[in-house]
């Protein structure tokens, strides 16, 4: 059996993908350690609010409360903060776009460091964050370890994210 | 009439083959099973071609008197692409993924264009008064105006009782067909199977030039009840004749379970028609694919080795439809210059055998093509693929990723159906949750949206909405239209 790195859910040697939540459980790409094998952090929470059997583990789209995402551009000063939502788009808005990316990176000079229109999206779940590459045409890394688009990865607070060549710092802060 | 036909026979069919669509054919016709007027001729005719054909120098002597073309060498093609390039040796079971596609290598021939006899079988229950009807009208008429003049097209109206409104015509005369169109008013309650078998029955009768394309396409806005299987069972009869049903549901208060079973059992796919432009889009295609046909109907018959299943069959290209897993598989039309793609899914439960290969299927891919004097060319096929001992990872091919990324999503959608139906509404509205943040993540807000309000509704209502329903499944569907995802550029 193999196991879904998002879901837990077991599933037959030669499946694809998990037949619970969709995540591509094979690889296109070469990847040699992929960061989905590493523990998950769970995300801190109160002791009254973290009742494992109210908040479902591995549950899809349930927002974490009291949780701040920052992401700093390096090398420059500015920091851009995510909340209220459980999910934020990244990339750059060009004339023409169907669809929009929640956080425009434009004045980053994203368009010369390589960040797709829709580069990756960043998900807050229960226990965890994690983030996903959308197929972009320069890839993301975490760490100088490249992602496979489309499959989620969990983020943890100081982990270096890079969408083409823009870098970005990812932290956490509770409120 | 010309043997291998009355056989249902390819020009190159075994000794083996022979006998078994002989020994088919007289069990249908015989003249103790006779039920049909015409049956006893036919038995005759099923005689004498089996007794030619059979006799390797009566065949050789028969096979010179048919027209040169009947020797030239196929043109259709199935090629047949992997998952994985091994398969495992191992006592658990695995899983692996065939694409087949089917293909036709030749150019397109204007010549060889057969005309297509369109039977529309509308519903005109007192649901589809007024905007409805307008539309399906304008529509009717502008598929009067694109058919070619060769074509033939009739029309059934049904609402608790079926009546032929257009026998089956020519259209030299377009201007009184339209006359008549106009004049369709509603009223009454809706039986499909009373449309269906009269629409049905057109066809049958309308025998004289067997070539045509045959296409039956069903329009209706509402549910049947308890008509169900013998809808089905027209569908199959239909499938034999080569007849291929496209069931078009307007609106939402329609059975698209029921509906897409119907039309995948003849080969065709039901369509989901939520505004005009849906109507308008499907005419347009049906016109652009009647005109680039060249196989009427396929159909995939596999043997399957004990440990063995075929698990799901699903079309890709062109028509996105599941497909009825028995056999034989109706996979639907074949075009000139594009590929009919189907995605099979096996289970292999353990392999133990010492065999350096292990056969998958093996089967057999049936071609009709109204333009050659033998319509039938049949092709094997066979799956298999080498055994190792140890699992290795590889790469998969793109193409199977890019289908399989958008069928898990709509499989995915179809057991969050299945389990509102058995009552499991927290599994249900978690797989919907999960669908929502799939389509969110390829960008698809709408869907992604469209899910969550679902995943709501299901929460407060203990079932989905007839909207949602459809809106995620037909709009799961179409994402099989949208250009391959490694094509996006920065």
């Amino acid at each position: 059996m193999i196991q879904c790195p998002n879901c837990k859910h077991q599933e037959l040697p030669g499946a694809l993908f998990c037949s619970e939540c969709g995540t591509q459980l094979v690889t296109a790409d070469t990847l040699t350690s992929p960061l989905a094998n590493q523990p998950i952090e769970p995300l801190e929470f109160d002791e009254q609010e973290s009742n494992p059997t109210v908040l479902p583990a591995q549950g899809p789209v349930v927002p974490v409360k009291n949780v701040v995402i920052s992401l700093h551009i390096v090398n420059t000063d500015r920091t851009m903060y995510l909340t209220g939502r459980s999910e934020y788009s990244l990339g750059r808005i060009a004339r023409g776009q169907p669809i929009l990316p929640d956080f425009d990176l434009s004045e980053f000079d994203a368009y010369s460091q390589g960040v797709s229109r829709l580069h990756a999206a960043i998900k807050v779940q229960a226990m965890r964050i994690l983030i996903m590459d959308l197929g972009s045409a320069n890839g993301t890394r975490v760490n100088g370890q490249k992602l496979v688009p489309n499959v989620e990865y969990p983020l943890k607070s100081g982990d270096l994210i890079a969408l083409g060549k823009l870098k970005i710092e990812f932290q956490t802060s509770t409120d | 009439m010309e043997h291998y036909s009355v056989l249902n026979l390819p020009f190159d069919a075994t000794p083996a083959e022979i006998r078994a669509a002989y020994f088919d054919a007289v069990r249908k016709y015989h003249p103790d099973a006779q039920n049909g007027e015409g049956d006893g001729a036919r038995f005759i005719e099923i005689q004498q071609a089996y007794e030619v054909l059979v006799d390797g120098k009566r065949r050789a002597v028969y096979d010179r008197s048919l027209p040169e073309s009947t020797r030239e060498t196929s043109v259709t093609q199935v090629g047949v692409r992997y998952s994985r390039t091994t398969i495992h040796r191992s006592g658990e079971p695995q899983l692996i993924y065939a694409l087949l596609d089917l293909s036709c290598t030749r150019k397109i021939d204007p010549n060889e264009l057969p005309p297509a006899h369109v039977c529309v079988i509308l519903d005109r229950s007192s649901s589809m008064r007024g905007e409805r009807l307008d539309m399906v009208r304008a529509n009717l008429i502008r598929l009067i105006r694109k058919l070619r003049s060769t074509d033939v097209l009739s029309i059934v109206t049904f609402s608790d009782r079926a009546e032929v409104l257009v026998p089956p015509v020519a259209l030299s005369d377009p201007a009184r067909i339209e006359s008549v169109v106009m004049g369709i008013s509603a009223g009454g309650a809706t039986e499909i199977f009373q449309g269906l078998d009269l629409g049905f029955e057109v066809f049958k009768r309308y025998a004289g030039r067997s070539n045509f394309l045959k296409h039956l396409i069903l329009i209706t806005d509402g549910h049947t009840y308890g008509d169900e299987k013998r809808c089905y069972e027209v569908a199959e009869r239909a499938a034999v004749e080569g007849i291929s049903i496209h069931a078009l549901g307007i609106g939402y208060e329609w059975n698209d379970t029921f509906l897409d079973r119907l039309a995948s059992l003849s080969g065709g796919n039901s369509v989901y028609i939520s505004a005009a432009e849906d109507l308008v889009q499907f005419i347009e295609q049906k016109i652009q694919s009647l005109s680039v046909n060249y196989a009427r109907k396929s159909e995939l018959v596999l043997e399957l080795p004990e440990h063995v299943t075929l698990n799901y069959a699903f079309r890709i290209q062109p028509n996105v439809s599941p497909l009825e897993v028995n056999f034989p598989i109706q996979l639907g039309p074949l075009e000139y210059g594009r590929n009919t793609s189907v995605i099979l899914e096996f289970k292999i439960d353990q392999l133990q055998s010492v065999e350096p290969d292990q056969i998958i299927a093996s089967g057999r891919v049936y071609f009709e093509i109204p333009s050659k004097t033998i319509p039938i060319e049949r092709q094997f096929i066979e799956i298999k693929r080498p055994v190792r001992n140890t699992w290795t990872k590889e790469k998969t091919p793109t193409a199977i990723l890019t289908a399989m990324s958008r069928l898990s999503l709509y499989r995915l959608q179809e057991k969050a159906r299945k389990e509102a139906v058995a009552g499991d509404i927290e599994s249900s509205s978690l797989h919907l949750k999960y669908l929502a943040s799939r389509f969110m993540a390829q960008g698809n807000q709408d869907l992604a949206r469209t899910a969550m309000m679902e995943a709501d509704h299901l929460q407060k209502h203990q079932r989905f909405s007839d909207e949602g329903e459809k809106d995620i499944k037909y709009g799961t569907r179409s994402l099989f239209l949208l250009p391959d995802p490694e094509l996006k550029k920065l």
